[in-house]
């Protein structure tokens, strides 16, 4: 088999979809008491489809990623409650040695800071080749070869000749080119981009994610970007979760989230990303500090921070529900109807 | 590369010149300590102290002894003996002993401090962080007589001391010898490995549905074994250095004995020559260490 074109899967065959996250729980058995970083996800990805995962840093979108691989450091992480299905099937009853095979194989993912995350003590080819090594048993001539191809598809120049470079020996898009390379290796269903251009300038940033919706289109693979920047992730994300405290706020499609939110963590969110069109105006980052997750706060979590807290916030957790004059389009605030509309 | 080797030759003369110097800086005129109670005459005073070179500066002494040593020779001592041939017998001896202690450092070092960073806070790990304590504040000494007495006495195992039995009489001293490096070994690969189950390459090994022997195996190892192979290197060439204690309780008549006799009878170019054999080893060593550092970690890249 080779690299060239390869043909998009039908990925979403039937209504299952590719991968949903059902009332995911995640905690950590810390000193202070049970962190809990995620408490009662839900989502769906379906193949070709990309979904951005959006919040603060600590709101809980990488232990939400590591909770669908399946790398959560295990002691002190524990999942009480939740499914993560993928084409239906639950990920979390499923044995290790199968689960394994889905690793990398079906799900994949490309991690924030891609210097710590390769290691630093084998060059890239050898990195990518084991894909290919470990779960297609390949020789490793072959593997290797097969790495030059996919360095060569991630845009990486001079690929034959980078194949024997060292993790440090490249610049940061590049390694991320790696990165991307070794997660895309086996043409995974389900890709999980965690930050992916965080650590990168922003010109780098912008071709990383370009690489990405290529990827994509050509692949047909479901794709979930994690970012607190919703900015980045504007021009190749189709929808967008707001998560706060582990939990989702908001869902919509992200042409809509763009036009106007409703919720008011996203409103706060919206007024922290610098336009080019309000050069002029301050960025106004939320008030307050996250909520500390040994402690969240009762009713609903963002009420300390929420300029439009009443009474009932602070007793009554909010359901996520469908507005009435927007079928496609969710929010968990008890006033979104009269703060948005 | 290059550069790294280079870096050694000042190291070299400046290590040895100050063994040289405080050695032979001593009180005392060794021509007359020679002579003992006797009297002696003054001529043939002076021929000796032209024979040894003993009217020059120090550092054209030391230039001479020196000079003798880069071909391999390590000089006369005042009674008249090659100090070479003295040493002879005794470099395989203390080699022996220092190697079967780096064994036993590497082999059980290694492995008790894997098994203990494989699963912190488990059984194996309390016991080998708790027997290594143990170990490493126990006086060298001590644990040697301890050892004599029960693995050898009692027990049986092992010969008491003196070098009758070939090998088998080198196995216990050479623990004694290494067991304190092994402690080091053990605790120090056990850290390592600890820290480098937690960072972001191990967690992207799992992510590629890797086993978890070949991520611990291949991934971690390999990074978790750099900074122990400096100590390993660092402590081949003090292995041999520190043989002095065990050699005595063990009876080994080893190089350690030989310098700690020469000290005793102020015997100033056996001295020297011992520890300025030690010193070449020792940097030798580190210089093999230096080599395969880089071939470990590419990080690292001498220029
Ligand atoms: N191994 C761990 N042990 C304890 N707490 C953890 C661990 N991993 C993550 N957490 C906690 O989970 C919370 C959410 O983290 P994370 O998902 O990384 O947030 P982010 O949204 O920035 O990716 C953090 O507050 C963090 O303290
Ligand atoms: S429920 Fe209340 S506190 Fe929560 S976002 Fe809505 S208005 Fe703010
Ligand atoms: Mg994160």
């Amino acid at each position: 088999m080779t690299v060239t074109e390869p043909v998009p899967e039908t990925i979403a065959a039937s209504d299952v979809p590719l991968l949903e996250v059902v009332d995911l729980h995640v905690g950590f058995r810390t000193d202070a008491g049970t962190v809990n970083a995620v408490n009662g996800l839900n989502y769906k990805v379906d193949g070709g489809e990309t979904l951005a995962i959006l919040g603060e840093s600590g709101s809980g979108k990488s232990v939400n990623a590591q909770a669908v691989m399946g790398i959560i450091d295990s002691p002190p992480g524990f999942i009480p409650k939740g499914e993560v299905l993928y084409r239906g099937t639950d990920l979390l009853k499923l044995p290790d040695d199968e689960r394994r095979r889905i690793r990398g194989n079906e799900i994949a993912m490309v991690f924030q800071d891609a210097l710590t995350a390769l290691n630093p003590v084998f060059n890239v080819g050898w990195q990518i080749g084991e894909m290919f090594r470990q779960h297609k048993g390949m020789s490793k001539k072959k593997a290797t070869a097969k790495a030059v191809e996919l360095m060569d598809r991630v845009g990486i120049p001079g690929a034959a000749d980078r194949v024997h470079a060292y993790p440090h020996e490249l610049s940061g898009g590049m390694r991320q080119r790696i990165m991307i390379a070794m997660a895309i290796a086996l043409d995974p269903d389900v890709l999980i981009a965690d930050e992916p251009t965080t650590a990168l300038d922003v010109t780098v940033q912008a071709q990383i994610m370009d690489l990405l919706a290529e990827l994509q289109a050509d692949t047909g693979m479901g794709l979930i970007l994690i970012t607190h920047d919703l900015g980045v992730v504007a021009e190749v994300a189709d929808r967008v979760v707001v998560m706060y405290a582990g939990r989702e706020v908001e869902k919509a499609p992200i042409d809509e989230l763009f036009a106007a939110p409703r919720h008011p963590y996203t409103e706060g969110l919206m007024q922290s990303i610098p336009r080019p069109d309000q050069v002029t105006r301050r960025l106004d980052p939320i008030r307050g500090a996250p909520p500390d997750l040994l402690r969240i706060p009762p009713g609903c979590a963002f009420h300390p921070r929420c300029p439009y807290a009443k009474d009932r916030c602070r007793t009554e957790t909010p359901a996520l529900r469908t507005i009435s004059t927007d079928p496609l389009r969710s929010t968990a605030c008890h006033f979104a109807e009269e703060l948005y509309s | 590369m290059i550069r790294r080797t280079l870096q050694f030759i000042p190291v070299f003369f400046g290590a040895t010149f100050l063994i040289f110097a405080m050695v032979f800086a001593l009180p005392g005129d060794p021509i007359r300590a020679l002579a003992g109670e006797r009297p002696q005459s003054e001529s043939v005073n002076q021929a000796l102290r032209a024979e040894y070179n003993l009217d020059d500066p120090l550092i054209v002494q030391y230039g001479k002894y020196i000079g003798g040593v880069l071909q391999g020779d390590f000089g006369t001592d005042f009674r008249g003996r090659d100090v070479n041939e003295i040493m002879k017998d005794r470099i395989p001896r203390t080699a022996k002993l220092a190697l079967l202690a780096f064994g036993f450092e590497i082999v059980l070092g290694l492995s008790a401090g894997v098994l203990a960073g494989l699963r912190q806070k488990g059984f194996a790990d309390s016991l080998v962080l708790i027997t290594t304590l143990t170990v490493i504040s126990i006086p060298i000494f001590v644990l040697g007589y301890m050892a004599q007495i029960y693995l050898g006495l009692e027990l049986g195992w092992f010969p008491v001391a003196g070098i009758q039995q070939g090998w088998k009489s080198y196995l216990l001293p050479a623990m004694v010898l290494g067991s304190v490096s092994l402690a080091y070994v053990a605790r120090l690969t056990r850290a390592s490995l600890a820290e480098n189950l937690r960072a972001d390459y191990v967690r992207t090994a799992t992510a590629k549905g890797l086993s978890r022997r070949r991520v611990v195996g291949v991934h971690t190892l390999r990074n978790s074994m750099i900074p122990v192979i400096t100590y390993l290197g660092v402590d081949l060439g003090a292995l041999m250095g520190g043989a002095i204690v065990t050699e005595s309780v063990f009876n080994i008549p080893g190089l350690g004995g030989l310098v700690f006799d020469s000290i005793v009878r102020q015997e100033g170019t056996v001295v020297v020559g011992v520890t300025t054999f030690l010193v070449i080893i020792y940097m030798l060593t580190n210089l093999m260490v230096d080599l395969l550092y880089a071939v470990l970690d590419p990080r690292i890249r001498y220029d």
